[in-house]
């Protein structure tokens, strides 16, 4: 009986010590998987308010291809945030050229985040710009272990910035500009790149948002599935309403992120645009030899 | 035809099949050692180009620490030297080249440390957002050496494997260095009290 109760006292503690610790094969992402949410919260750090905030906002950028994930767990295995963030981005496989993939990764125990872009997303989310979105939307809140204001203020960053939204562009881009310009013009490249960015952003959205029936923009989503076709491929089916006439609007896209397709905008306005030439936007790439395309983009710390 | 003419045909197409799909296989694996090393030349070039911004900003704070700067200066010309294409891919220039990269960073990692004893330089915005671009640029040389010799390892394997070694040997397929493990980096830290 001593033996046993010996085993067991062992057995708990090493349960206990690796409660709450992940790594991107053992976190569960079947609901991510299945694009129920986009929020890995397995230990319930975050409340149930704060992830359904942070989903609807993640699900709003699939207007514009860009597919956001946030983890936040106690202890990421080897308290190392950047492997953790980069793996997660390969297992759940969104960081193709032509899918605007990011994760933000938050270890609450360990006291460590990361922010890691996918291929796509470094020509839109530079190192520089993460590394600001951290400073003044994230890290004074994880101080004060105000675990959901963070992740939802960083979320909310996220998403002003990316689809134009003109309080998060110019605080943003402002000083971005002044510590990527090398004096050849390439500031210059970036603000274009992020004007252009905005221009897209605000287009999509509208068009998005305009009802087929009364031509006004008063459409409003009611639920998006989203759901993977093959290994490129993926289906999103939304639903919207509109405000103004009432009408039940179906949408269906098709996104396809295979190599030889030219089919998406996000990639498009990616090669356009940017084209590797602003500074901070190239990366290494993991094309073809892992899940998604994570080269080592993003920035990331302790608090 | 004779039935011994026809299995000699036979045989003699099946070779000319597998020489062919070898050969091609071989320039498949080549071309994309070719790619992982172009990733790996602009992950380098990257840093190159970040430095300049770094050095002018630490200058306008730390005015002192002249030799720390110079010595990310001359480094730095000492790195981007060295231009290897592909074909140069040799042990003792790669190990060159680990050499004059490997200077490079602990130029900027003393340059780094140097930076922690001036407070207004450490909250300047500019310094915060290019230190998040070092950080980036250092992570992505990491990822691209390894991706760089996941592919080498595969080239290699083709090259060296019987029989496809003998067409490798015919055609001018050789090996190729690998990144190795910084020896420092093996060796475990003393720490004294």
């Amino acid at each position: 009986m001593k033996r046993i109760c010996t085993y067991l006292a062992f057995f708990m503690a090493f349960v206990y010590a690796f409660a709450g610790t992940y790594s991107p094969q053992t976190i569960p992402l079947e609901r991510v998987k299945t694009n129920y949410t986009r929020v890995v919260n397995p230990d319930g750090i975050l409340s149930q308010e704060i992830c359904d905030s942070i989903d609807t906002l993640l699900m709003s950028l699939d207007s514009i291809q860009a597919y956001g994930v946030v983890a936040v767990c106690e202890h990421f295995e080897g308290d190392d945030p950047y492997e953790f963030a980069i793996g997660l981005g390969r297992e759940l496989e969104i960081g193709g050229q032509k899918s605007q993939g990011f994760v933000i990764a938050l270890a609450t125990e360990d006291r460590s985040y990361w922010i890691s872009t996918g291929e796509g997303m470094e020509k839109f989310l530079t190192d520089a710009t993460c590394g600001q979105i951290e400073r003044k939307y994230m890290v004074p809140y994880l101080k004060q272990s105000d675990w959901d204001n963070a992740m939802l203020n960083t979320v909310k960053a996220f998403q002003g910035y990316l689809t134009g939204n003109q309080e998060y562009v110019a605080e943003l881009s402002q000083s971005a500009d002044s510590a990527e310009d090398d004096g050849d013009g390439l500031g210059w490249l970036f603000m274009g790149g992020a004007a252009s960015l905005v221009g897209f952003g605000l287009y999509s959205k509208r068009k998005e948002r305009t009802c087929p029936h009364c031509k006004k923009v008063a459409l409003e989503l009611v639920s998006r599935e989203r759901k993977r076709m093959s290994a490129h491929k993926y289906r999103i089916k939304s639903t919207y309403k509109c405000k103004n006439c009432s009408e039940i609007v179906y949408k269906d896209r098709v996104i396809d992120e295979s190599p030889s397709s030219g089919s998406s905008i996000g990639g498009a306005i990616g090669g356009s645009i940017f084209g590797g030439g602003g500074s901070g936007s190239s990366g290494g790439g993991f094309g073809g030899l892992g899940g998604g395309s994570f080269g080592g983009g993003g920035a990331g710390g302790r608090f | 035809m004779k039935k011994s003419t026809i299995i000699l045909l036979v045989v003699l197409g099946g070779l000319a099949l597998w020489a062919i799909s070898s050969y091609n296989g071989m320039v498949k694996e080549d071309e994309n050692v070719g790619k992982a090393w172009g990733d790996v030349q602009s992950a380098y070039q990257r840093r190159a180009d970040l430095i300049p911004n770094l050095v002018n900003v630490v200058k306008g704070y730390a005015e002192h620490e002249k030799g720390t700067l110079e010595g990310v200066i001359e480094a730095r010309a000492k790195a981007t030297q060295i231009n290897l294409n592909v074909e140069d891919l040799t042990e003792e220039n790669m190990a060159k080249l680990n050499a004059a990269q490997g200077e490079l960073s602990s130029a900027l990692n003393k340059l780094m440390a140097v930076a922690e004893a001036y407070p207004d330089l450490k909250a300047n915005e500019n310094f915060m957002s290019l230190q998040n671009q070092l950080e980036g640029t250092e992570n992505r040389i990491n990822e691209v050496r390894k991706a760089y010799n996941t592919t080498v390892q595969s080239y290699n394997v083709k090259v060296r494997k019987f029989p496809g070694n003998i067409l490798a040997n015919i055609f001018g397929f050789s090996t190729k260095p690998m990144f190795q493990a910084d020896e420092a980096a093996q060796k475990a830290p003393e720490v004294k009290f």
